[in-house]
């Protein structure tokens, strides 16, 4: 009886003193958008998510200010009606001048905290945060849907690839790569932010130096990232026409030297729009082929060109080198290496499908 | 205590007394101690494992230790389950329960391993079973991180630093801390079985497989800088995993890593009791009361960062005097004696 | 002192449907005496016509029929006879009994049992008459090796247990066991097969039922050609089976009539039932009041507008709707059909659906325990069912306390409990732990049954 009598106290107890570690989820405001911006030291995070009142999802937003993430989110929460929780975050929008800093430190409170998400996707966004918050132009959807799902499309369609937040910790310090993330920008005809290509970082921090969104694409091909589609569109001036191919499947084989990189690259492509339509002959399609090999060569070439330029080795050169070619990593810090060795690019084509019934 | 084991149950129980507390942490601590290098330096350690075990198989019907042995065997293990309740309260408290008392959360780990302890030891050695299916899908979850793994961190290498070499091999002997347990049940081992050859052979592979691909993992998912950063390596990694119908993958396995460390809390807290009983008679109850008491009390003291490294640190050394050459000293004293 | 009349009567004392009465005999006088409650006349008359044309014809044994045999006289022995239903022939003179065995038997048809419907295969089921029961169990075994035996236990020796087995395919051990264990009861009275139970099992406060309960004579007859042992108690339709495991209380007859690839899908089901019956609403508990980050983007925000403004904390919805289906179960068990089906559906949808928008628990946690409770009942046995319905209530409490936590304490505690119960000494959990491959494969999947006869013979007896 006596140890009944213990056990039914304990619970007691228990129940009396109430959970410890217990957070009610109707007690939290999940937030699916968060932008940060300013710099190192003072710090400005913008919260977007859902409110949810009388059966019915309303969208608000909230602000805060500190000398780190975290601080700004404290703050942010006593202007807040529930607790932030950060545990469904889908979007982290960061300024490019914020990225142009040394910025980790503002991500590492959403990497470390084990609550936190992080595969949510992380973009830079061109000038103030506010007006991304509140878009000019009429999104006919709540931003906190927006962007999870513009983003989300641009994982699909190959505009971008690995720009999780993991991933994007992971390739920033990684000394053999180097991280691109999509770039944002308010579009002036519709007032509509947009996804316009992908800014380079070199090292921990921003370039200032983007991608457009067909090099974009072009940078996920060579990187051998594919999704489900990667469309790319080319000017036949000699035809003047457009062809419009999609790239199923990369065979990437990179030669290094001691002194030079040749990257030479097999694309299975299908086409999906040619106008002509007249490929049904095989003298066209040879010639068709021949056309988006030099394409794709000049695609690709700019590419490297842009990322040399940039010092950002975006497509993990250096992974292989410092793996395999001791010497090569060796001279030097290797973002300056890459950028000044020379990149031999190869493409070869081989037109499998022709989309269009015939 | 009356019991036999089956082959099976056998290796069951001791791959759980060797995996039940490192499995989650080992990664992290070899790859900082090691480096890339983590991976051929795991190989060898494979290779003592499997030694080890043909040498305890060969020697251990000699192994006749003394009260002062036993003694020391006994301590060693109190102070192994008085470490791995202290991670596993550390990584509960980092993870979920910040602000629980883990005298609380402790309290229900050790009356576990008390309920079970006052079972008959039939239902102690079937304990380990629960777990087979954690195994499978541990390795399940591993393989969903293949397509984001990066093979070229498997290099280079640099074995030429020796005192490199030599810090990942003490650090990787994490993963054998169990195997002093091969002496004590082997004799409990249902007779005409001839271990070695495929028994032996099997469980050091599987044991190997186990631990190899998990360090495997978790070096080519994560670059060699980043591995200070992300202490609990292997739960980051299912963190960072993105399936459908959950998500996250890591919760579900911090807690089989749980369930997966109290049976190993148990399976030790039974080897004392053994062992107890073996020159002791009479009062394994209270004998059973007090190792408990002392699970209970002690580990809150040390679950803060610095106390737990403090007890942390000594295991790597401890453990090779444990499994090497405490046996080897019976061993010979056995056979002076015999001669 | 010679029996008379009077004495006759003193000793059933005086009740008013004994009939006692003199009557011719070739010899001497005897004294006929039954209940009429209890004996058919007119069959007696037959067989009193008999009787008295053996003992004109002077045989040794003519009080020996199919019906009759013959005691010497005591007033302990005719208390007995006449207690247990037979009319007894007294001779005070030679001072025997002659006790014809001549029963009414008040019984109902073999009806299906209520509560075990199956939907091909055969649908007799016992009743109240363990003779008519043993029949149904012999008529599926035609052979010489089904063994039954009384055993008759209390002090007035006349409540009779019987327990059989097929005595080529059960372990002898076993056989003893229960012998012992029956024979060492010493209950006055008792009535039930739960009282039984009690008797026979070794963990009384274990929730898990350790025997098989069952009303259904082929669930009986293949359970027996498995070596198990069954007990039967007169004037109850239930028989009950042991050693069992808690996986026999997953199948049904009906695994056997379905095709093969049907039946395994609905044994696998039955498996995942246990799961969500036991832990889908201390899963749904601990998920929203503590670990909400685990819940997917996509429902992340239907589960907060279900929840957002329920007033209570998630363990008090869950258990506020668990006690209220148990209600409604209990409520509608012994109610006629129609009145219980009017209380399930007043009880299920209307009250239901008020509930939910009167905002006292949230739809979500509507699902959740209805989920559950239909789980439970996919669980063929009524036992074992009740067990588990018991069950997610302390597992409940500990993700109310501490989410995951609570719940893998509870999981932990759970199975050790499991590893240390035994049903009739063998191990609870037996094909899985200790480990059994052939028939571990059996849990899962219906096997074909020409493959099942092959290891059978294979491996010898299956329990």
């Amino acid at each position: 009886m006596r140890i009944q009598k213990g056990i039914i106290i304990v619970i007691l107890t228990l129940l009396l003193s109430g959970c410890w570690d217990e957070t009610q989820y109707k007690d939290l405001t999940i937030v699916p958008l968060v932008g940060i911006e300013g710099e190192e030291g003072d710090i400005t995070t913008m919260f977007a998510f859902p409110t949810f009142q009388n059966g019915k999802i309303e969208y608000s937003s909230s602000q805060g200010k500190g000398v780190s993430t975290r601080a700004a989110r404290s703050d942010a929460n006593h202007q807040t009606m529930e607790a932030l929780d950060m545990a469904h975050l889908e979007v982290i929008l960061m300024s490019a001048d914020l990225a142009k800093t040394d910025f980790a430190p503002s991500l590492d409170m959403f990497f470390r905290t084990p609550r936190n998400r992080i595969t949510s996707y992380i973009a830079i966004v061109e000038g103030e945060m506010g007006t991304y918050f509140n878009p000019p132009g009429n999104l006919k959807s709540e931003i906190s849907y927006y962007y999870p799902e513009l983003l989300r499309t641009v994982v699909l369609y190959s505009f971008g690839a690995n720009f999780t937040l993991q991933d994007a910790m992971k390739t920033m310090f990684d000394p053999g790569i180097d991280l691109a993330l999509p770039y944002l920008r308010i579009n002036e005809e519709t007032g509509i932010p947009k996804v316009v290509g992908s800014g380079l970082f070199s090292k921990q921090r921003y370039t200032g130096v983007t991608l457009s969104s067909s090099e974009s694409i072009s940078a996920v091909i060579m990187a051998d990232k594919l999704n489900k589609y990667a469309r790319i569109t080319f000017e036949w001036e000699a035809k003047n026409t457009q062809i419009t191919v999609n790239v199923m499947r990369v065979k990437k084989k990179w030669t290094i030297g001691t002194d030079t990189i040749t990257a030479s690259y097999h694309l299975d492509v299908a086409v999906e729009e040619y106008a002509p339509h007249n490929l049904h002959e095989k003298k066209n399609r040879e010639e068709a082929a021949a056309f988006l090999k030099t394409s794709f060569k000049e695609h690709f070439d700019a590419v490297i060109k842009k990322s040399q330029e940039a010092e950002s080795d975006i497509l993990g050169f250096g992974r292989k080198v410092r793996a395999f070619h001791q010497e090569l990593w060796n001279k030097g810090d290797w973002q300056q290496t890459y950028a000044n060795i020379p990149i031999q690019v190869e493409v070869d084509v081989r037109l499998k499908l022709t989309n269009i019934a015939e | 205590m009356k019991f036999s084991l089956t082959p099976n149950q056998f290796f069951l129980i001791i791959f759980l007394l060797q995996s039940g507390i490192v499995f989650i942490t080992f990664q992290t601590r070899l790859l900082e101690a090691a480096g890339r290098n983590a991976w051929v330096i795991f190989i060898f350690t494979g290779v003592f494992q499997y030694l080890l075990l043909i040498f305890y198989e060969r020697q251990h019907s000699r192994f006749l230790p003394g009260p002062f042995v036993l003694l020391l065997y006994k301590l060693y293990w109190i102070y192994i389950n008085v470490l791995s309740l202290t991670n596993i309260l550390y990584s509960l408290s980092i993870w979920l329960y910040p602000n629980t008392p883990s005298i609380v959360l402790l309290l229900f780990m050790v009356t576990v391993s008390f309920y079970a302890n006052c079972c008959k030891p039939d239902t102690i050695i079937n304990l380990p079973v629960i777990i087979i299916p954690a195994i499978l899908l541990f390795f399940v979850s591993l393989l969903i991180a293949l397509p984001d793994l990066e093979w070229t961190w498997l290099f280079p290498l640099d074995l030429k630093d020796v005192e490199l070499v030599w810090n990942g091999f003490l650090t990787s002997q994490l993963t054998v801390v169990g195997v002093a347990s091969f002496l004590f049940l082997r004799k409990r081992v249902v007779t005409d079985v001839k271990m070695i050859g495929w028994p032996i052979a099997i469980y050091a592979g599987f044991w190997f497989l186990f631990f190899f691909m998990s360090l495997l993992v978790v070096q080519l998912f994560f670059p060699i800088e980043t591995i200070a950063v992300v202490p609990q390596a292997l739960l980051y990694l299912l963190k960072s995993q993105k399936v459908n119908f959950v998500e996250r993958l890591d919760l579900f396995f911090l807690f089989i890593w749980m369930m997966w460390s109290i049976i190993t809390v148990i399976l030790f807290a039974f080897l004392i009791r053994l062992v107890h009983a073996e020159t002791n008679s009479g009062k394994q109850y209270k004998f059973n009361l007090l190792i408990h008491a002392i699970f209970l009390l002690v580990p809150p003291f040390f679950s803060t960062r610095d106390r737990l490294d403090m007890i942390r640190e000594p295991l790597l050394y401890l453990h090779l005097f444990i499994v090497v050459v405490l046996p080897i000293f019976v061993f010979i004293k056995n056979r002076r004696q015999k001669t | 002192m010679k029996p008379n009349i009077e004495h006759v009567k003193k000793l059933v004392y005086e009740t008013d449907d004994l009939y006692v009465k003199m009557i011719d005999w070739p010899y001497e006088e005897g004294i006929i005496c039954y209940f009429t409650t209890l004996v058919d006349g007119g069959e007696l008359n037959k067989q009193l016509a008999l009787l008295k044309r053996q003992a004109e014809a002077k045989t040794q044994n003519w009080a020996i029929s199919a019906a009759s045999s013959s005691y010497p006289y005591t007033d302990d022995k005719l208390q007995n006879l006449l207690s247990l239903g037979e009319t007894a022939l007294i001779f005070p003179q030679a001072n025997i009994i002659v006790a014809i065995n001549l029963k009414k038997e008040q019984a109902r048809t073999t009806d299906e049992p209520e509560n075990e419907h199956v939907i091909t295969g055969s649908h007799e089921g016992f009743i109240e008459n363990k003779d008519t029961n043993i029949a149904l169990i012999r008529k599926r075994l035609l052979r010489a090796d089904f063994v039954v035996k009384n055993i008759y236990t209390g002090n007035k020796n006349s409540d009779i247990v019987t327990y059989a087995y097929i005595a080529t395919v059960t372990d002898p051990q076993l056989v003893e066991n229960i012998d012992k264990k029956l024979s060492a009861v010493s209950s006055d009275e008792f009535f039930t097969p739960g009282q039984l139970i009690e008797y026979v099992e070794e963990h009384t406060w274990s929730p898990f039922p350790q025997l098989l309960v069952t009303e259904r004579p082929d669930r009986v007859a293949s359970n027996l050609l498995e070596g198990r042992i069954v007990l039967l108690m007169d004037n109850s339709p239930t028989a009950v089976i042991g050693p069992v495991t808690l996986f026999s209380f997953f199948q049904t007859p009906d695994d056997f009539n379905s095709r093969t690839l049907v039946g395994s899908f609905y044994r696998l089901l039955r498996i995942f039932s246990l799961i969500t019956a036991i832990f889908l609403p201390a899963f749904y508990v601990s998920v929203v009041s503590f670990h909400s980050e685990i819940l997917p983007i996509e429902i992340s925000k239907q589960v907060k507008l279900a929840i957002n403004e329920i007033p209570y904390r998630p363990f008090l919805e869950a258990i506020l709707l668990e006690v209220f289906i148990e209600l409604i179960r209990e409520a509608s068990m012994r109610l006629p059909t129609p009145i219980g089906q009017t209380i399930a559906i007043v009880g299920g949808l209307v009250v239901g659906d008020a509930i939910v928008s009167a905002g006292l628990v949230s739809n979500l946690m509507v699902i959740v325990v209805a989920m559950t409770a239909i789980s439970s009942f996919v669980i063929p046995s009524a036992e074992m069912n009740m067990t588990i319905r018991i069950l997610r209530f302390p597992f409940m409490l500990g993700a109310a306390l501490f989410g995951f936590f609570g719940m893998v304490i509870g999981l932990l505690l759970l199975f050790i409990h499991l590893l240390n119960l035994r049903s009739l000494g063998r191990p609870y959990l037996s094909p899985v732990i200790p480990f059994d491959f052939t028939r571990f494969k059996d849990i899962f999947v219906r096997l074909p049954f020409l493959r099942f006869l092959r290891s059978t013979k294979k491996k010898g007896v299956r329990e």
